[in-house]
């Protein structure tokens, strides 16, 4: 329909752009020289049959598109497809297998042509790549009319072939794409005005074409809320600004005050933190098999809401995205006590996880090609990705590039870091330190003034229980003993030559690395990170402060590496040097530890577990953990000790977790395990020489040693074995621990615990560790197998080739590099992506990639000026923004004029606004703005997509995408995403129509209506709902529409209402009929069956028992029930519909044990929460029920009050209950054990709870289909109930196995339909025909609304009204 | 510059085609629902419109159902006999082994299945699928799949998409994209679930359009829930909405009018009421009560077997997709809970493999093959091509006593229909059924044959995304000629 003449007209003006570069190959050493006509090349002479005017046409527009894109190929000396080599004239005229390609003259006949304008299938050249531009081709086809000139008389050597095609040469060649360019100084174009305008004024003009109208300020308002909070106006804020734009302020005056309000509102940094997180695919979760968390992602994206309310210039901002870890003045906000730097880095770490990959190698490959990916996309524009297997296809990236990057990336490790400032981290860890020397003084003194009773305790200690058999306390006794049985001596040595000969053993049979980690040998190469460790390995004697309690000391410990020396909130994260894993290696790890601290062996940094990639929870013993990594052969490796928040992902929410490590030995397999020696006992033998001779002795000597440990410990000089001896000691009561009677010591460690109270658990955010740099080798093809030549760490060679020299990863340089005035790419990407989201299209409508395959820009003069204004501005995004919105091209209406729909039907040259469907985001937001339900809290945790929070602040769970935002386009966080999609899909509409959270949406939004005041009649009330969703007012034909629509909806309704009323008594009245059938057939059967099989009942001895035959009566005792609203015993069911409900008067017995049963159907397996069978208060207050979907969708839950009771049985999703009865029961165990029952087997997972509650005689009562009293809202069940049972006792999995098989009292469909003479059936088969005929118009109809008419018809009306694109559309 | 007015939003004068037609109609239900519920299309009517991938070559077939067997099927126990580890059963491996998932490698375990030879084409199969056993002569096994990865979730990803993480389009989305939807009603590629069953290990992510335009998505239908399609049941009966669409309608005119008539615009009312006609359409493709009795003890709808009868709906239901046009279907097996085969798993048996295998081919067996036996004696077969795979296959070795790890190395998957050879098999594993050695294929060969069938060029059916044209079989795939006719 649209003449499409004008698109010619751009086309040409951007190949007039590009094709600068290609004139400019003409400059290139490589090949020939320009003006071939006029230089001798080669020794080759012109051909005189051509003119200079024709051969320069070839060395300008026709020889670099060969090399190009030819050559490599089809050249003489290498590579010649289909046998045709472009080199030199007379194979290129020759053609190749196929015959002639030229007909020199007649570009018609030449096939040449076809092959370059991709119409001979199979041959569409060039190769892989897209088709050449159609001015290029056309070249070719004014080049073939010339007669094929060509001055190429001989081919080229093979060295002048190898540097025309060489990569250096294809680099140059493709450095002179326009991106690559450096950016111009361009101009501000004389004129009044916002610059931007005159700019595209400018191209305006060049097409005759001439800028829309503004806006008028109604749509504008809306598009500037949108735009730029991604919130519409509420009402309010749309009159006021309607007011001010109909005052005396000009229209400017008044726009450029709403642009600064609006980029003043906080809101501002939640709508462009949006986009940011699409640049840099923000996920909460790695994906694949079990999905973990990625613990504190939600900081990140906080941090970036932060940074773009505040403004935080753009390179600023990118540096800390690259190596906001490293950097040494980093930001911090004092407000939060953050470095907010740290968080930058958090984005490399968003990557997608494979679940326990076989080759692990391939993973860390992939993830760290996740992280290049994204990271040159986002912020550079460029695809450094497709430069993995082999040189980049059409850009000047080399696959050296690539490996580059990936060696920087390779030098760091998956991490977590702690963001709060150094003082927070550090906070009272100095006075702590001194404090800890005091109680260790006073301590020791108190020790040392003890000792006096030392032997006489000795003597008196009975046995410990729990510990070792080589414990202080084990040995004592043996000795003990063993005097008595006058063998003290040989006992005595028995015992001391022990340790010595072990150590013996274990040094000859080491082979392999051990690091110990004591302080005579702090010179290990391990990396530390988090506040909790030091430099240097903890000397003997250190030790730990209880928090809280009546002990003092958690511990005394030997030489090693502890997190926790100053407070137990202080993490950390050990880990080793890379190693390659040997053939058949063990690592053997000593360690302490608790609460959620691990250690494990690190495949190729891969941060998940697995059967093969175990991690060990440390035991708060010392421990020698073994890992057989043979498994592994080949590949690298590292040891990690972390406590529980400091895994790099596999955190574990402990505040307080510590860790100890003393060795760590990387082993041959079969080697003798380490043994612990037990060492106190050389802090003894060390004071006694002498083999005592009688157990007074072994006192005297065990005093002896340890007062000596006591001395050196009150000094800080223990040895490990003192260390050892004096934690024993304290461990079995030998030395007291108690603070009562350390008086001395007591106060300092009150102040100690007070000040330790004061320390902050940190919150740790995904990041980076840095680790030694290292050089990557180029994988050949990008097969990971294939290592070959190493290329050192540094940036693209188009821009600067220099390895990095520095002994870290580099990602500082990379930083610098990315942001350094040369890098044309910085800049214009971001300003770029900021004009995209601010028009719907960039300049470059391929925002993430500015490489040969991208879009080049429709205004490239524009786009240099915004990058060099952006870059005076201070990186300014907020300027920049308000420099683009506050120009009349972005505030002009997106009615085309007729010219413009003719000429520039695309838009590309903006004479118009465009009219924008608005992001997912903004769509769910809008709903809940206008339907009054916006909860605008800022920050935090991230939430379900049913709560009324905004979209930024909804989870991004890889595999649980929220299916509303999904619908509508947001992106799966794989890759950058610059330019969202705009689909259109039935799944959007359908979610609009028919989602039930958009219905409730509608029915609030009905309600607010009316509540307000400025709606007392119909028409103001119509305007109020225009203003709330569309941000303007209704005009006069939609405002009578609207009107007749409610008026006819309500005659429509009431013509429901009377129908359905109808059909209604038309199917009770059918309903009474076959009752008065069945109803005697089914009680003379039953008394059948009571009577077949009178004791299947009696055994099980019910309390109460209801069989909802003809009445609510309770079989049993008295519980007999009361029907509340909707429902009543039908067809020998208890039959509830919504609002119904059953109760019983109160219970006359104590209930404690208890089980509740049903023979339950439900109307609907969506609906969520009801109860079926209930005990509880008769307030309600205290309650256990037999609850259908509440917690899950279609999962029946033992419900109780506060779910005090509750955990989720997780059985499978009910799938029958709604076409037939289902038996369900739950027994409560008097030990507070938990069982579910369906159909009398055990359902999901039976669990222990706290002990059943009492209820007690007359304060306790039952109800049917309600979870608790009072009833409303989800707690009510619609279904029917067949029978029900209560015991005051827990049956046992065979009982309720036999209540269920008990189908003696229970008379089937298929009985009571056998027991019927034919007259009654065929009766019945008409009922049920006529019945089911009136049950069918009756759905048909719909149900009956719950609302009177006139709201119900404004419910429908809201409903309406959100389905209208106008609600999702910005123009 | 700007109306003095700032509430008059009356429409700019526009003379298009949508006035004129607004003008002219008075009421503005009438006309246009009538409209909608004419264009409702009749099944098997192949109106298709066009993809981009439409006409490369002549199509021997316009629809694929995916039998997905997520867990992976032991091959050395289904299609691929291996007498030799009968004779070596409780021997080591006499080759090395490559890494498992488990690391928990036993000895060579004899296949508890016997095989036996099938129809006339002699095709072995064991024990494990009777039925499927006699529509041998319409199977065209291959026996030499491998795959580069060993986990289950990038074993799903790879098979559906070519590549093993999320992000990717998944060939139901290529095939929408190359072949268009042959019904507007129903979207082109449909995943069909019941009885609880779950996406396969990586979530919806499998059944993702990727970066292909969002229409080419898969839609989960459930086969046995009220609401098959996520939202598809209006709350308030047909009639009340039908008054609000007249209404939408009605106030979308005047928008698409102040909006100059955006295409995009416009193609989003037209999208309404294609949901709209969905409400109708998905039920009633849901409500089997007009199929025979017969056709419904095929595929054994009336098992006591809940999960058989299931996965028999799934497989009645795909039928009467492809009668409606739909391009891709998938199919998803219900978990039976044994051998660590979870919901999204259930074929995964690293323990009691025997029991696991048997209960999970009595869950599909019978239904597969009434399926092959319906679309056949309907006359759909030749228009219809079953894929029939998972995500690799077991070791020959076992997994603790009784099960077997995973084995990417060499796998059997069959092609049923669509122009495909009956009774044919392409290629080997050597004789302990470890490695592929013969014709060795990787997904790719199987998606590049599938759109071979659907008259499309793999290598042609490219999008261009990051900076590159992608398609379904990255840069692999070969058409395995000799399996087809």
């Amino acid at each position: 329909m649209h003449p499409r003449v004008y698109l010619q007209v751009i086309v040409t003006a951007a190949l007039a752009f590009c094709l600068l570069p290609l004139t400019a190959f003409a400059a290139m050493p490589q090949d020939t020289t320009p003006g071939a006509s006029t230089k001798k090349t080669n020794g080759q002479v012109p051909d005189s049959r051509f003119t200079e005017k024709q051969l320069n046409f070839f060395e300008t527009r026709i020889r670099p598109v060969l090399v190009e894109h030819c050559y490599s190929c089809h050249n003489s000396t290498e590579q010649q497809d289909s046998d045709l080599a472009l080199d030199h004239r007379t194979a290129t005229m020759n053609g190749g297998s196929g015959g002639p390609i030229i007909v020199a003259g007649d570009p018609a006949a030449s096939r040449l042509i076809e092959i370059l304008k991709h119409e001979i299938e199979g041959v569409e050249m060039p190769e892989d790549g897209p088709k050449l531009d159609a001015k290029v081709i056309s070249d070719f086809e004014t080049w073939i009319r010339m007669g094929a000139p060509d001055p190429r008389n001989t081919p080229p050597t093979a060295e002048q072939l190898a540097a025309t095609i060489s990569w250096e040469a294809q680099r140059e060649r493709r450095k002179q794409w326009w991106s690559f360019q450096p950016i111009a100084t361009v101009p501000t174009p004389s004129g009044n005005g916002n610059p931007v305008d005159l700019f595209i004024r400018s191209q305006l003009e060049d097409a005759n074409l001439k800028h829309a109208p503004r806006a008028n300020p109604v749509v504008l308002i809306r598009r500037l809320f949108l735009t730029l909070t991604g919130l519409p106006p509420t009402r309010s804020q749309l009159l006021k600004w309607q007011e001010l734009y109909e005052g005396k302020q000009s229209y400017a005056e008044t726009t450029n005050q709403l642009i600064d309000s609006l980029l003043a509102s906080k809101h501002f940094g939640e709508r462009w933190t949006r986009h940011w997180l699409d640049w840099v695919r923000y996920a909460e979760s790695h994906g694949s098999e079990g999905d973990p968390a990625i613990e504190n992602a939600w900081v990140y994206r906080d941090y970036l809401i932060r940074a773009l309310n505040n403004d935080i210039p753009y390179d600023t901002l990118v540096r800390e995205h690259i190596a906001g870890d490293l950097l040494p003045e980093p930001r911090i906000n004092t407000d939060l006590g953050i470095n907010e730097s740290m968080i930058g880095p958090s984005h490399w770490r968003m990557v997608f996880h494979g679940f326990a990959p076989t080759d692990a190698l391939d993973e860390k490959v992939r993830f760290i090609d996740d992280q290049i990916n994204v990271f040159s996309k986002a912020f550079l524009g460029l695809t450094i990705s497709c430069a993995r297997c082999h040189d980049h296809k059409f850009d000047a990236i080399s696959q050296k590039d690539y490996y580059a990057l990936f060696g920087i990336l390779a030098s760091c490790r998956p991490a977590r870091r702690a963001i709060e400032t150094p003082e927070i981290q550090q906070l009272n860890a100095t006075e702590l330190r001194s404090l800890k020397q005091k109680i260790r003084v006073s301590i020791a003194e108190e020790w040392l003034a003890s000792l006096h009773t030392l032997e006489r305790r000795i003597r008196d200690m009975g046995k410990t229980t729990g510990q070792p058999a080589d414990s202080l306390s084990h040995i004592v006794n043996r000795l003990k003993t063993a005097e008595q049985e006058s063998r003290l001596e040989s006992e005595w040595s028995k015992i001391f030559s022990k340790p010595l000969q072990t150590e013996a053993q274990q040094t000859t049979a080491e082979s392999g690395q051990t690091w110990k980690f004591n302080s005579e040998d702090a010179d290990d190469d391990w990396y530390r990170h988090g506040v909790g460790l030091q430099n240097a390995p903890n000397p003997a004697g250190d030790f730990a402060v209880l928090a809280e309690g009546d002990l003092v000391l958690r511990a005394i410990y030997p030489a090693g590496i502890y997190t926790h020396s100053i407070s137990e909130k202080h993490g950390g994260r050990l880990t080793s040097p890379d190693f390659k894993v040997r053939p058949n290696q063990e690592a053997w790890i000593q360690a302490i530890g608790n609460a959620g601290a691990t250690t494990r062996y690190v495949v190729e940094d891969y941060p998940r577990n697995g059967t093969v990639y175990p991690v060990t929870t440390l035991k708060p013993t010392w421990t020698w953990h073994r890992f057989d990594m043979s498994y592994w052969k080949d590949d690298n490796a590292h040891l990690e000790i972390v406590t529980a928040k400091d895994a790099p992902l596999l955190t574990r929410n402990e505040g307080r977790s510590w860790f100890g490590v003393r060795e760590v030995r990387l082993m041959q397999k079969g080697s003798p395990a380490p043994r612990d020696a037990p060492e106190y006992l050389q802090a003894i033998l060390s004071t006694n020489k002498k083999t005592p001779a009688t157990f007074a002795q072994v006192e005297v000597a065990l005093t002896r040693a340890l007062q000596n440990a006591i001395a050196a410990w009150s000094k800080g000089n223990s040895t490990d074995a003192q260390a050892d001896l004096l934690n024993q000691s304290v461990q079995i009561g030998l030395l007291t621990n108690n603070l009562k009677s350390l008086p001395k010591a007591a106060s300092f460690v009150q102040e100690y615990r007070r000040l330790e109270n004061q320390i902050k658990i940190l919150t740790r955010v995904p990041g980076l560790d840095e680790t030694r740099g290292r050089t990557q080798p180029l994988f050949v093809r990008g097969n990971h197998k294939k290592p070959s030549e190493l290329v050192s760490r540094r940036f693209l060679e188009a821009f600067n080739d220099t390895p990095y020299a520095t002994s870290q990863s580099g990602r500082l340089e990379l930083a610098e590099d990315v942001l350094h005035d040369d890098n044309p790419f910085t800049r214009r990407v971001i300003v770029n992506r900021i004009w995209h989201h601010l028009f719907g299209k960039g300049i470059s409508q391929t925002p993430d990639n500015f490489g040969r395959m991208g879009r080049q820009p429709t205004h490239p003069e524009l786009l240099d000026w915004l990058a060099n204004r952006f870059e005076q501005d201070q990186w300014s995004l907020k300027s920049l923004i308000r420099l683009i919105v506050s120009s009349e091209t972005w505030q002009q209406s997106s009615t085309p004029s007729r010219e413009s729909i003719e000429t520039d039907p695309d838009n590309a040259l903006l004479s118009h606004a465009n009219v924008r469907r608005i992001e997912a985001e903004a769509i769910r937001d809008s709903l809940l703005i206008a339907t009054g339900q916006l909860d605008r809290t800022m920050f935090g945790k991230s939430v379900s997509g049913s709560t009324p929070r905004r979209s930024i602040y909804v989870q991004v769970i890889r595999n649980r995408l929220d299916p509303f935002l999904r619908a509508f386009d947001f992106p799966e966080p794989f890759t950058t995403t610059g330019r969202r999609d705009e689909t259109n899909v039935p799944a959007q509409s359908l979610t609009m129509m028919n989602d039930p959270q958009i219905n409730r949406y509608a029915s609030s939004l009905a309600e607010n209506l009316s509540n307000q005041k400025a709606s007392e009649d119909t028409e103001s009330r119509i305007t109020l709902l225009f203003q709330t969703l569309f941000n303007r007012n209704p005009s006069p034909l939609e405002t009578a529409t609207t009107k007749s629509f409610l008026a006819a909806n309500q005659q429509a309704l009431n013509e429901h209402r009377n129908s359905a009323k109808k059909l209604q008594n038309t199917v009770t009245e059918i309903s009474a009929k076959q009752d008065a059938i069945l109803a005697p057939v089914r009680q003379r059967l039953m008394a059948k069956a009571m009577q077949d099989q009178p004791n299947a009942k009696a055994d099980l001895k019910p309390m109460a028992r209801w069989e909802f035959n003809t009445d609510l009566t309770d079989t049993m005792q008295n519980l007999n029930g009361n029907a509340n609203g909707n429902a009543s015993v039908e067809d020998g069911h208890l039959v509830i519909k919504p609002g119904g409900y059953v109760t019983t008067p109160p219970l006359t017995n104590a209930l404690t044990e208890k089980t509740l049963e049903a023979w339950v159907a439900v109307s609907d397996l969506n609906q969520r929460g009801g109860g079926v069978i209930t005990i509880q208060t008769p307030d309600g207050v205290i309650f256990d029920s037999i609850v259908f979907g509440e917690q899950s969708p279609r999962q029946w839950l033992a419900g109780s009050n506060g779910f005090q009771r509750t955990n989720p049985f997780s059985g499978p999703e009910e799938d029958a209950a709604n076409d037939r009865f289902v038996h369900f029961a739950i027994a409560y165990h008097a030990d507070g054990r938990v069982v579910g029952y369906r159909n009398g087997k055990p359902y999901g997972k039976p669990y222990q709870t706290k002990p059943p509650v009492t209820y007690l005689p007359g304060k306790a009562i039952l109800s049917f289909g309600v979870r608790h009293l009072p009833a409303s809202g989800n707690r009510l069940f619609h279904g029917k109930i067949d029978r029900a049972t209560l015991y005051d006792r827990a049956l046992s999995d065979a009982e309720i196995a036999a209540s269920y098989s008990d189908s003696g009292a229970y008379v089937t469909q298929q009985q009571i339909a056998e027991a019927l003479s034919p007259e009654q059936r065929s009766t019945l088969k008409q009922l049920r025909e006529s019945k089911s005929e009136a049950q069918k118009q009756l759905d048909a109809l719909g149900p009956v609304p719950g609302k009177p008419n006139e709201r119900q018809a404004w419910i429908d009306l809201t409903k309406t009204m959100l389905t209208l694109k106008e609600f999702i559309y910005v123009r | 510059m700007f109306d003095k007015n700032p509430l008059d939003t009356s429409p700019p004068p526009s003379t298009s085609r949508r006035r004129l037609l607004q003008q002219a109609s008075s009421g503005f239900g009438g006309i246009a629902l009538a409209g909608l519920f004419s264009q409702q299309s009749s099944c098997g009517s192949d109106v298709s419109k066009t993809g981009v991938g439409n006409g490369h070559h002549s199509a021997k077939a316009k629809h694929v159902i995916f039998c997905y067997m997520s867990g992976g099927v032991s091959h050395v126990d289904s299609f691929d006999p291996k007498p030799k580890l009968q004779k070596l059963h409780g021997k080591s491996m006499p080759v090395d082994v490559e890494r498992t998932q488990f690391n928990n490698n036993g000895s060579i375990m004899a296949s508890p299945f016997k095989f036996q030879p099938w129809g006339e084409s002699g095709l072995e199969i064991s024990d494990m699928f009777p039925n499927i056993g006699k529509q041998a002569d319409e199977l065209a096994v291959i026996r030499s799949l491998t795959s580069p990865v060993n986990e289950h979730a990038q074993g799903n990803f790879l098979m559906h998409s070519g590549f093993p993480f999320m992000g990717h389009p998944t060939a139901g989305a290529w095939c929408s994209y190359g072949l268009g939807s042959a019904n507007e009603n129903l979207p082109a590629y449909v995943v069909l679930q019941s009885g609880g069953a779950v996406p396969p290990h990586g979530g919806v992510a499998l059944f993702s359009n990727g970066f292909l335009p969002a229409q080419h998505q898969g839609s989960i239908l459930k086969a046995d829930k009220e609401e098959a399609i996520r939202n598809i049941r209006g709350i308030d009966g047909l009639q009340a909405q039908r008054r609000r669409l007249e209404l939408a309608r009605a106030l979308d005119g005047q928008f698409l009018q102040n909006s100059a008539d955006d295409p995009q615009v416009e193609a989003a009312i037209a999208n309404f009421e294609t949901a709209f006609r969905m409400q109708t359409a998905v039920p009633e493709l849901c409500d089997i009560s007009d199929e025979t009795a017969e056709t419904q003890q095929l595929y054994g709808i009336d098992s006591q077997d809940a999960a058989l009868a299931s996965y028999g709906r799934q497989c009645l239901l795909a039928r009467r997709l492809v009668q409606r046009g739909v391009r891709f279907i998938e199919l998803s097996c219900l978990t039976r809970g044994i051998g660590a085969g979870g919901a999204a798993n259930p074929w995964d048996q690293h323990s009691a493999l025997e029991k696991g295998h048997r209960a999970m081919a009595t869950q599909v067996d019978q239904p597969i093959a009434a399926l092959i036996q319906d679309l056949k004696r309907c006359g759909l077969l030749d228009d219809t091509l079953i894929v029939w795979a998972g995500e690799f296959g077991r070791t020959p070795f076992s997994q603790g006593s009784n099960g077997r790890d995973h084995n990417p190395f060499g796998f059997s998957a069959w092609l049923c229909g669509g122009g495909t050879k009956g009774g044919t098999v392409h290629g080997a594993t050597d004789e302990l059924g470890y490695h592929a050695v013969q014709d060795k294929c990787q997904v790719y060969d199987v998606w590049a044959t599938v759109l071979h069938q659907l008259g499309i060029n793999h290598e042609q059916l490219t999008y261009r995304h990051g900076g590159r044209d992608f398609r379904l079989t990255d840069v692999h795939g070969n058409v395995l000629h000799n399996i087809l006719s």
